[in-house]
């Protein structure tokens, strides 16, 4: 295989693809393939698919390393086809896919593919295709920077096989390495509103940030918030998703929302979707506003289709464990808080306030692990239970759902949570993220919270499994009664004469602030 | 990763079989019997059951409501709704601190058997 370029190709379907791998496992690669000689190298490894609604990722699983005899390093590289025969069908036994890897020794950025490395991987592509059912993935390593450059081989009805270039190669550990195709997702221009936000880390740092795609589910107190941050961070492609309505007793603790937006019986996601765009620095800038709950398994789909999630739901187990699973059998990391409020019984005064966060990924305790999820608890919140007030009360005191909160401290819980993604992304001073996280309010400290994985636990257990992942999934009538219950309401005559009344005093205002906006020195 | 025979209902029968119990799957609940080392049954076979439709996520999520012959009662009461199986009561138990049970099934008979101590 030798370098020299040839073009980019995006999916014509609009499907967008891409890898991913733990660190230890980018580490076997890394070493095999940057030689000390300087000369070119080559393996496979095995995967398995995860397929989001518009986006399929290869997650790597295992490394094939050759035996003797079944590759040839010359300067260049050659191999057998008994190796690729070797490593497909150990992929098709476990139901996943093959992976031929490749260095270009010396290089710095993503590599296209030389016609020698396209004849090469193209060769084996519907071999591999009718052994594993799975498309072949090609990737090349830069080895001057660590880069990592990726394709999928699809071969259609016809029998015709193309490449199918990926968005990114996403490299999961104590911080999260990206490599960005710079062709498909280029590294956005750095724009005056964002001036002092790349001065504290550099363009680098911002190109990576800016070019994910984040996915926060909830847009309650703690989600408002952190989706408000990141768009301001400058954050292009950031998505929400909700099924709640604004309500009066929200409106202590959500910055950003009126009682304008209760009155007219907003969603929470409709008010979030504003405020976003209000406060977005990216130029140009996509918020995806997803109405429903990550429970269904449409939306949990979807939710595959991101580089990054922000766990912002209540403590709802049903939701907290499809979030937990995720994170460890798609390897899109999962960055989760909240706050508890410990009030006396009596309800005069408070005991104690903590709040925690922490990075779900392989290597980390999972929720149920660190002490964040009951998963005794998911079936009876997926039955309702948690919503069931006559069931709430026959509840011990102590089990029951505690959903006490502050606004003077709510903030302080998505602080820790954007910190753990300051820390994943920018790693300051070198360190990545932390490990889980809790900050005591009596006596203001804050603790490494000495969580382990337990050795059986059941999400841990089934990591790297993608489309073989359990299904926890299913049909969540609280939030479908939420939505069908506020559409009724927000039905009614004089709601939509005031939602349409509100809209043109609200454009009205945006055609002044522009006039006005002429005149700032931007 | 699990092995898919493992999870859902196919796993809970074979976890169940592997700890010596026969279970039978009517009225859309897997019925089993345990043997109580406590209370007012102990020593005696006391068939329980769980629902098929709380397995799906099984031994990640582990059933919520356990049946019961309606003929056993707990002093204390309990959330409680009819069950599937005609004569049969399905209560509301909580389990704490699952997941790391090297044979999720014994943890399920352990805790089975800890309800029946209650009754």
């Amino acid at each position: 295989m030798r370098k020299s370029d040839l073009p980019i190709v995006p999916s014509k379907s609009g499907r967008r693809y891409s890898v991913a791998m733990a660190v230890d496992v980018a580490n076997i690669l890394e070493q095999h393939l940057d030689r000390t000689d300087g000369q070119e190298d080559l393996c496979i490894a095995l995967y398995q698919q995860s397929t989001g609604s518009v986006r399929t990722t290869a997650i790597i699983t295992e490394v094939i390393l050759p035996v003797p005899g079944e590759r040839e390093v010359h300067g260049n590289v050659t191999f057998t086809g008994e190796y690729v025969l070797r490593a497909a069908a150990r992929a098709a036994a476990a139901g996943g896919g093959i992976v031929i890897l490749h260095s270009h020794p010396g290089a710095s950025t993503w590599q296209s593919m030389s016609s020698f490395d396209a004849d090469a991987e193209s060769s084996y592509a519907f071999l591999v295709n009718e052994i594993t059912g799975l498309p072949l993935v090609g990737m090349t390593l830069a080895t001057g920077t660590a880069t990592w450059a990726a394709r999928f081989w699809t071969v259609d009805g016809d029998g015709d096989i193309t490449h199918r270039d990926c968005d990114n190669v996403r490299v999961v550990g104590d911080r999260l390495r990206l490599s960005w195709n710079p062709t498909l997702v280029p590294a956005p221009a750095v724009n005056a509103s964002q001036v002092r936000t790349v001065s504290c880390w550099g363009p680098r740092v911002q190109s990576d940030i800016a070019r994910l795609r984040i996915l926060v589910v909830g847009a309650g107190t703690g989600g408002l918030d952190v989706a408000l941050r990141l768009a301001a961070t400058g954050v292009q492609h950031l998505a929400i998703l909700d099924f709640d309505t604004m309500k009066i007793v929200n409106l202590d603790r959500m910055i950003g929302p009126t009682m304008v937006d209760v009155l007219l019986h907003r969603s929470k996601l409709e008010v979030a979707d504003r405020l976003i765009r209000e406060n977005a620095t990216a130029q140009p800038f996509v918020v995806e506003a997803i109405e429903g709950s990550i429970c269904e398994p449409s939306v949990l789909l979807h939710a595959l289709d991101f580089d990054l999630i922000f766990c912002c739901v209540d403590d709802h187990p049903w939701p907290r464990s499809i979030l937990n699973t995720l994170a460890y059998t798609d390897l899109i990391p999962v960055i989760d808080g909240g706050i508890h409020i410990d009030a006396f019984e009596d309800g005069d005064g408070m005991r104690n306030a903590t709040w925690r966060s922490h990075v779900l990924r392989p290597g980390r305790p999972c929720m149920a692990c660190n002490g964040q999820l009951d998963l005794g608890k998911i079936i009876a919140d997926r039955d309702g239970l948690f919503d069931n007030d006559d069931y709430i009360a026959g509840l011990p005191r102590s089990e029951r759902p505690r959903r006490q909160n502050v606004a003077s401290l709510a903030g302080s819980a998505s602080a820790s949570m954007l910190a753990q993604f300051v820390s994943f992304l920018a790693t300051p001073a070198g360190l990545g993220e932390p490990g889980p996280l809790r900050y005591q309010l009596s006596t203001h400290s804050l603790e490494h919270v000495n969580a382990t994985s337990r050795a059986n636990c059941p999400v841990e257990a089934s990591v790297l499994a993608g489309d073989r992942r359990q299904i926890l999934t299913g049909r969540h009538e609280a939030a479908r009664s939420e939505i069908a219950a506020r559409r009724l309401k927000a039905s009614l005559w004089k709601i939509r004469v005031a939602r349409r009344t509100e809209v043109a005093l609200s454009r009205s205002w945006s055609w002044l602030a522009s006039k006005l906006g002429a005149d700032i020195d931007r | 990763m699990p092995a898919l025979e493992e999870t859902g209902e196919e796993g809970f029968l074979a976890g169940l079989r592997r700890c010596g119990c026969t279970p039978v799957v009517e009225h859309g609940v897997v019925q089993f019997t345990v043997t109580p080392v406590a209370g007012s049954h102990v020593r005696r076979d006391v068939p329980t059951g769980v629902e098929v439709g709380e397995l799906a996520a099984w031994p990640s999520a582990p059933p919520h409501w356990i049946h019961l012959p309606s003929s056993i009662a707990f002093p204390a009461g309990t959330n409680a709704q009819p069950s599937a199986v005609p004569g049969w009561t399905k209560h509301s138990r909580n389990i704490v601190g699952w997941g790391n049970a090297e044979e999720p099934a014994q943890a399920w008979l352990a805790h089975a058997r800890s309800v029946l101590e209650e009754s």
